[in-house]
């Protein structure tokens, strides 16, 4: 009775960004931080023109900022597919610059300088288009 | 005249206050995967809400009994304490979510700490309940809601390739993940028929005292009320593909869609977004409370309504 429970107690976990990093996993991750990037070079767009609020520039770059600094712990972190392993700590260093970036807007909202310097920064993370 | 301009206040209620937060996430997230090529699910969609509402306040004014009255009635005691349970659990689920959506609303427009934003969304809410009339909380709420029509300026604004748009509205199935496709597909569906909607509609009947008279009444607010409602999901997911689905973005926030309003309009698009989520929202909220009480009480055969 009790090892079917545990099963699904490591299932749940695995699923909760305990699991081997494989390459299908790593391209999701990649998509993700890219989207991450993208997203935020566009409110960092915004912040530059005067387009946006204080308070939207402020919490949403923080989501996003959460959303990116959870990817490079489980990326740091995770065991990976033999011979992946590097590419997977590359990218944990990728999200965790993304989310230092994300962390600037986060704390100027309102300086439209470093938002065209963010904007910069994450169009390249993102390689967006 | 009264009566036209009863019909039409009616009608724009309606529009402000069909979509909540599953039509809000379902609609942008759509368009950011798949573009338009889901907008013929939106159609069916649709389609249903307002053949089951239509159907519901038929039932309503032509009986004087709304849902679960009829249910209870119709079905028997285990299946209608089935239906109950399973329904008062979904609005349970439906009114979590919408309280979260008011406070991350809240929060984007004031900057206040998210979980304090919770527990003021609870309060104003139960307040507004205590104090408002349902007439005004239907048209406060459903005229408040009528702001995302800012994503229809949007939508037009980002430019799509509208022979495209054309095309997603011909029923077909994705060759690019098809199972993601049908994943969307039935959140789609689901979004656009949400049960409250349904239960709040048929109780309303009730409450306004409609009879076989208010058929035509009935048939209008359904029909146009959903319509156009479904216009504004039309917009939310054009916005979807014409923004994010070229950037390559996974709308995964509450944030993400205002952001689909700001990109093209700029601070007045933001806020005009912000304050029609919120009252959509909002709106929707008070709706799955009132639903969840009108079910209990119309399945235990207690006195109710204002």
């Amino acid at each position: 009775m009790r090892s079917p429970a545990l099963v699904a107690v490591a299932v749940a976990l695995a699923g909760c960004n305990g699991g081997t990093v494989d390459r299908h996993a790593l391209t999701n991750d990649a998509s993700t931080l890219d989207s991450i990037a993208c997203e935020g070079a566009l409110l960092a767009h915004d912040v530059s023109k005067g387009a946006s609020t204080k308070s939207f520039a402020r919490v949403h770059s923080d989501a996003l900022r959460a959303q990116a600094s959870h990817l490079a712990d489980a990326l740091s972190d995770r065991p990976t597919s033999p011979g992946l392993e590097p590419e997977v700590r590359k990218k944990a260093m990728d999200a965790s610059a993304i989310a230092s970036v994300l962390s600037l807007l986060h704390h100027h909202p309102s300086d439209r300088e470093r938002a065209a310097r963010a904007e910069r920064a994450l169009q390249r993370a993102g390689s967006c288009a | 005249m009264s009566k036209i301009f009863g019909v039409a206040l009616g009608i724009l209620a309606a529009v402000g206050g069909f979509v909540d937060i599953g039509d809000l996430v379902f609609n942008v997230a759509a368009g950011a995967t798949f573009g338009y090529q889901l907008l013929w699910v939106v159609v069916v969609g649709v389609i249903g809400i307002v053949t089951y509402s239509e159907m519901c306040g038929r039932v309503a004014a032509v009986s004087d009994k709304a849902v679960f009255d009829a249910v209870r009635e119709r079905v028997g005691f285990k299946a209608a304490l089935g239906a109950l349970v399973a329904s008062e659990v979904v609005n349970l689920m439906t009114l979590a979510a919408e309280i979260g959506g008011v406070a991350i609303c809240l929060q984007l427009l004031s900057g206040l700490p998210y979980r304090l934003l919770i527990v003021l969304a609870v309060v104003a809410l139960a307040v507004v309940i205590w104090v408002t009339s349902f007439e005004w909380i239907e048209r406060t709420f459903g005229y408040g809601g009528l702001c995302l029509l800012v994503f229809a300026v949007a939508a037009v604004k980002l430019g799509p390739d509208w022979a495209e748009v054309g095309r997603g509205f011909a029923p077909h199935v994705a060759q690019n993940d098809p199972l993601l496709y049908a994943y969307f597909a039935v959140g789609l569906v689901g979004a656009a028929m949400t049960p409250y909607e349904v239960y709040f509609y048929s109780s309303g009947a009730v409450e306004e005292e409609w009879t076989a008279e208010d058929l035509g009444l009935n048939r209008a607010n359904a029909i146009v009320g959903y319509g156009l409602g479904g216009f504004l999901s039309f917009a939310l997911m054009i916005t979807g593909g014409a923004l994010f689905l070229g950037h390559g973005i996974e709308p995964e926030h509450l944030g993400s869609i205002a952001l689909g309003a700001e990109v093209p309009l700029g601070q007045i698009g933001l806020l005009l977004a912000l304050l029609g989520i919120l009252f959509a929202v909002g709106g929707a909220s008070i709706d799955t409370v009132f639903s969840g009480a009108y079910n209990l009480v119309q399945f235990c055969g207690w006195e109710w309504g204002r």
